[in-house]
């Protein structure tokens, strides 16, 4: 799973000058490019506001772009979506569904394989994620990570060569969320499509990601890119306290502070938060 | 009525499994306001020549006599006949109207001012029209029924269809749901709750305009024979006729819709 930088094999999703902007307000990028290697896993990080979500929407085909294009294996996705994994914020599962046939849905809608076929693959997914037992259970009843978990499992059961994922694990508590980061390296190492996952957490993007890119706040696009070489596989302590990580988050960091012009890390409350203060 | 059986056990079953929590009886006066009623009536029918208001046992005796010659199922079959003509195409087509009002801003905007302009006219104001045009008999009560029904349905149904979760619109179709897919799998699943209730409320508007229709312009059913009752000073006719209306609807809210929406609880109890 790791990519030299000379790795020549086409890209699975390549973006090329992109620009867009949404009607009465300002551009939110202009002539934005990025290509995603085959089986990569590429963190966005920036601040609030900076566009990760529409570039995210842009990306899979839910927006159009004003300029340039977005290729999946060549193929532009507007104005037809994709077959592009998504995992969202919120779960999103059907609430009237059972955890498998929520698992199952995509397969029922595309309608290739046999019923059986569809359980059968359904329950290796949810397997996959480790919730085989509560199958027949209701969304409801399931805990918050194990509701992401099915979402999870819902967007891999397709298997998509892209896994789109918009802060999937902003919305856990703090231990959930470690553990929901290290399951899903697993599950990716197991699978090995790409991932491309948004997240405002910079520890998360550099404890997940081969490369982290960093959006400034719009119009400003892509404003740093960094290979995260960290061994695999990572360890949710071990890898978070090695000196390696901590100067990867370091640097990024810095790129950000300089990019919102504050000193203080990403990570600290931003100086206007406190503005109110000094009025 | 025997085929509802295994819908209710199943929806028993369900709502248990659901771990909605065990339920204690709780004291509960419901059982008295009948009877109260019943005493009531026999009070003021005793102070009252029988002609005026004749006691529940006459108008038992009248049902018997119903039931015997057969007359009392003769009209209740015509009325039911229309309900299930008119209530059934009212809500063929508020399903139509109000899938697309849901699915297109467009023909929602174009279908408001009509729905208000209907919903305003009360239903039997159309029997005269409805006679007219297609003379006194099945179709012209059923044509005020579908009216009737129709259009608090589609408004119903539409605002129901619209409390969608957005979330659950997007991530269906990412899972690849066509647009035909996403009215099957997603609206109508997710608003199962609403249709239930659009469908009450349709069923007792529809039953309402069918017994007033009946009472202007038909030769037959239970609208019809309390009409007749006044005319010919039957008292009982009209008593039992007005107690059968009342029990055609109840048995319809307890034994059809009540049990529908039991089985929907499960999952609803998250919101």
């Amino acid at each position: 799973m790791h990519f030299h930088p000379l790795d020549t094999s086409p890209p699975v999703l390549s973006a090329e000058q992109l620009g867009f902007g949404y009607p009465g307000g300002g551009e939110v990028f202009s002539g934005l490019s990025l290509t995603v290697r085959r089986g990569e896993f590429l963190a966005l990080v920036g601040p609030s506001g900076c566009g990760k979500t529409t570039l995210l929407n842009l990306l899979s085909g839910f927006l159009k772009p004003s300029t340039g294009s977005v290729r999946v294996d060549g193929v532009e996705v507007f104005p037809e979506l994709p077959a592009l994994g998504y995992v969202f914020q919120t779960p999103n599962l059907f609430p009237w569904l059972t955890v498998l046939a929520n698992v199952r849905f995509g397969l029922r809608m595309a309608g290739t394989m046999p019923a059986s076929r569809q359980h059968q693959r359904a329950m290796e997914y949810l397997a996959l994620v480790g919730l085989a037992d509560v199958a027949d259970f209701l969304p409801h009843q399931l805990s918050g990570g194990m509701r992401q978990r099915v979402a999870l499992a819902r967007a891999l059961v397709l298997e998509p060569r892209i896994l789109l994922m918009d802060e999937p694990f902003a919305a856990l508590d703090a231990i959930s969320r470690l553990s929901m980061q290290e399951e899903l390296l697993r599950i990716w190492r197991a699978l090995g499509q790409a991932i491309i996952f948004i997240t405002h957490d910079l520890d998360e993007a550099v404890f997940l990601a081969d490369r982290v890119l960093v959006l400034g706040a719009a119009p400003q696009g892509i404003c740093g890119a960094f290979d995260i070489d960290l061994p695999r596989p990572r360890d949710a302590l071990d890898t978070r306290r090695s000196e390696r990580f901590l100067a990867y988050r370091a640097q990024i960091s810095d790129r950000i502070a300089a990019l919102t012009g504050s000193s203080r890390a990403i990570s600290s409350p931003p100086a206007r938060m406190f503005a109110h203060e000094t009025i | 009525m025997m085929s509802s059986t295994p819908v209710f056990s199943r929806a028993l079953s369900r709502s248990t499994n659901a771990g909605a929590g065990v339920r204690f009886p709780r004291p509960s006066w419901r059982w008295a306001s009948l009877p109260a009623l019943l005493l009531v009536w026999i009070a003021a029918a005793s102070s009252v020549p029988a002609y005026v208001l004749p006691q529940p046992w006459d108008v038992a005796a009248e049902g018997w006599r119903g039931i015997q010659d057969g007359s009392l199922f003769h009209q209740l079959a015509a009325s039911l006949l229309r309900e299930a003509g008119g209530f059934g195409a009212a809500t063929v087509v508020a399903f139509a109207l109000g899938i697309s009002g849901a699915v297109s801003r467009g023909f929602r905007e174009f279908m408001a001012p009509l729905n208000s302009l209907f919903m305003s006219i009360p239903p039997i104001a159309w029997a005269p029209l409805s006679m007219i045009f297609f003379g006194i008999g099945y179709l012209s009560i059923v044509v005020v029924i579908f009216v009737a029904a129709l259009f608090p349905m589609v408004l119903a149904l539409q605002e129901g269809l619209l409390t969608i979760q957005e979330g659950n619109l997007r991530a269906a179709r990412t899972l690849g749901a066509n647009r035909f897919q996403l009215i099957c799998y997603v609206y109508l699943p997710a608003s199962q709750p609403f249709i239930i209730a659009a469908l009450r409320i349709g069923f007792s508007q529809a039953w309402r305009a069918l017994v007033a229709a009946e009472m202007i312009g038909a030769s037959q059913g239970i609208g019809w024979m309390v009409a007749m009752g006044g005319q010919t000073g039957n008292s009982s006719e009209v008593i039992l006729g007005i107690s059968l209306i009342g029990l055609m609807a109840w048995l319809m809210e307890s034994l059809v819709f009540r049990r529908i929406e039991r089985r929907y609880e499960g999952w609803r109890a998250q919101s």
